[in-house]
């Protein structure tokens, strides 16, 4: 090393420590001031470099030493001169420690999960489209990596119809067997392009009898809505004018010719599926809308096709034409089978073939009983009981399931509370910690704000933990519900049930603090927080009554 | 008997160093090349004894002109006292021996 290098090094050695000695902590500067002053006898540069960085893990020392000593006052005491005045009494040790604590746990991944649920959950009730702006980030993400799946989410969420078009062909020009997304797109008001949509549809799948039902249902919405402009048409006044209506007939007609009925539900979940897995960080505000947005047939629009069906039956039959009424009848019960066998039938609360069903039974019965069948007539009459026999199950079934949503509705409530609670203590923190430590004199000036304060600086912290740990966990059974529909090969009815309900019970308790009902609910928890202020009142002056010493003497 | 603390290794090579020249100031470079203990560990220990009351520490002029005040120490006499209490105690430990016989040689 040449000379003067050495005087360089040397140099920044003793520069270095006293510079250190400058902006030692006030409490053991001497110690600061005793290590740069040795530096100065120091004549080798290799043992002044050494001396140097010792003194600078000394300093760091000293540096974590005051910390931890300011960390263990009281918040907002500031060394002797404020000790002892009224104000905060937990350490900012506590604080700090708790807060940490509180944040580790919203770190982890049901912690991230159930704030960003709990945040979209707000946002789709503030009508703040946070979903539709990630399904345009998607689909843009989609677009730079020709990502066909991606592009097909997105093309079925997007409100955007022109958007979503593009998106669509795109998606299905690089990955055709995604043609079935025609078909699972609901439309929005106003969207011009449903009708390309549905032509599309048609051409890729001609077999499948759910594209022509979609373009009946199209023809259906405009008739009906048509007539609810005057009054709301009886159900007969609907019929009529459907059954009048040629090119709602023929659609209806040809689906109910079509060999095959097929929503393909189950390869729009498996999308929505694929899609969660690879994206976890979106939303149930995102994946699950787009899976009640499938577009599945109106039921109404079948059950009214399939008693005209029934009523030409009975009409050809009075004509003497029993084998073109043979016909009509096992057109439907066709239809109702290939119906029945459906991925999308898990999607209602009971099967809607069951209706279908139901009608067409009806329709073998009088056939039967007018081509003089009796035995025929009494096995279709034993059917018609049966059928109402599994509405009447599925009715049950139903009820049991609104119940266990009803049930999945309190456990939301605890995380929608705890969430709520969690931000309030989080404020509290900030705004009463804050003020004690920017504004020293607010323990001297002891009002009844700083006393407030400095009760919400006692308590806030460990309010923010413990809010923390109920949502974390109060969130688990929905994370298990999100994770099992992601990594499952398929979702059970069951699972998907759970995160519907999970879902929906969330949007529901929004509803219920900020909907049109919140004043109810306000007035309820008001009461409710009263009458335990009175109770606890009445429980501590009863404690103190009979703790207090009996007179003397 | 005085504060009891624990004893590192290096606690006993500078106690030891300390009591050879038992009330004469030392400084602290002078200290760290006796022992060959670095300052990131010299200075902790040699501010626990002060806090403790084993060390007196003062502030001498500097001989050479232009240079600032050097910072030394020299063991108190109850410290005297412990340090010997606990280097006769340490002697019966595995870090007490070995630093008692490079110590002395």
């Amino acid at each position: 090393m040449s000379e003067a290098n050495e005087s360089l090094v040397m140099r920044w050695a003793r520069w270095q420590v006293r510079a250190l000695a400058r902006v030692w902590p006030a409490e053991s500067r001497d110690w600061g001031e005793a290590i740069a002053s040795e530096g100065e006898e120091i004549e080798q540069p290799i043992e002044a470099v050494g001396w140097a960085l010792g003194g600078a893990t000394v300093y760091l020392r000293a540096l974590g030493t005051q910390l931890f000593e300011w960390l263990k006052m009281p918040v907002g005491q500031r060394g002797e001169a404020t000790a002892g005045a009224p104000g905060p009494k937990r350490s900012r040790l506590f604080a700090v420690v708790t807060l940490t604590c509180a944040a580790v746990l919203l770190c982890l991944p049901e912690g991230r999960e159930a704030i960003r649920t709990v945040v979209s959950s707000w946002e789709y009730y503030a009508e703040i489209d946070a979903s539709q702006a990630e399904l345009a980030r998607l689909a843009e993400q989609a677009e730079k990596k020709n990502d066909a799946q991606l592009m097909a989410f997105a093309a079925l969420g997007l409100e955007d119809g022109k958007r979503a078009t593009g998106l669509a062909d795109l998606a299905v020009k690089t990955e055709p067997r995604l043609f079935w997304i025609y078909e699972a797109r609901r439309f929005w008001q106003n969207d011009m392009t449903a009708q390309t949509w549905t032509e599309k549809a048609q051409a890729a799948d001609p077999q499948n009898a759910v594209p022509y039902l979609r373009a009946a249902d199209a023809i259906a919405n405009k008739i009906y809505f048509g007539m609810a402009e005057r009054r709301t048409p009886t159900d007969p006044e609907v019929m009529q004018a459907l059954s009048g209506n040629a090119e709602w007939m023929r659609l209806m007609d040809k689906a109910f010719r079509a060999p095959r009925y097929d929503s393909h539900y189950r390869e729009h979940e498996e999308l929505n599926r694929e899609v969660w897995r690879r994206e976890p960080q979106l939303t149930m505000t995102t994946i699950l809308p787009g899976l009640s947005a499938h577009a599945i047939p109106y039921l109404n629009s079948l059950d009214r096709f399939t008693k005209l069906q029934v009523q030409q039956a009975e009409a050809e039959l009075a004509a003497g034409h029993v084998e073109k009424a043979q016909e009509l009848l096992s057109e439907a019960e066709t239809f109702d089978k290939g119906m029945e066998g459906d991925s999308a039938r898990y999607v209602w609360f009971f099967n809607p073939a069951l209706s279908l069903e139901r009608e067409t039974a009806l329709g073998w019965k009088a056939f039967y009983e007018q081509t003089g069948q009796p035995a025929k007539a009494q096995q279709a009459a034993q059917r018609v009981m049966q059928i109402k026999q599994r509405g009447t199950d599925a009715m049950r079934e139903a009820q049991e399931r609104w119940t266990k949503q009803n049930r999945g509705e309190s456990n939301a409530w605890v995380v929608q509370l705890s969430a709520i609670l969690m931000v309030v203590a989080v404020l509290a923190t900030l705004g009463a910690v804050g003020a004690f430590e920017a504004w020293p004199g607010m323990r001297r000036r002891f009002g009844v704000t700083a006393s407030v304060l400095s009760r919400a600086a006692d308590f806030a912290p460990g309010m923010v933990l413990l809010a923390s740990a109920v949502l974390v966990f109060s969130f688990l059974p929905y994370a298990r519900a999100a994770a099992a529909f992601r990594e499952g090969p398929a979702a059970t009815f069951d699972q998907m049930r759970q995160l519907r309900m999970a879902y929906a019970s969330l949007q529901a308790v929004t509803w219920r603090l900020a909907g049109p009902e919140s004043s109810v609910f306000g007035w309820t928890v008001l009461t409710v927080v009263l009458s335990l202020a009175v109770a606890l009142i009445l429980a501590r002056m009863v404690y103190r009554a009979m703790r207090k010493p009996a007179p003397q003497g | 008997m005085g504060l009891r603390i624990r004893l590192s290794r290096q606690t006993i090579e500078i106690l030891q160093m300390l009591l050879v020249r038992a009330g004469q100031w030392q400084h602290g470079y002078a200290i760290s090349k006796a022992t060959g203990i670095a300052s990131g560990t010299l200075y902790p220990i040699l501010m626990r004894l002060e806090k403790l009351g084993w060390l007196e520490t003062s502030w001498e002029d500097a001989r050479v002109p232009g240079r600032p005040p050097r910072h030394r120490y020299r063991l108190s006499p109850n410290g005297r006292e412990w340090a010997k209490e606990e280097l006769l105690a340490a002697r019966e430990t595995k870090f007490g021996k070995v630093a008692a016989r490079e110590a002395h040689g």
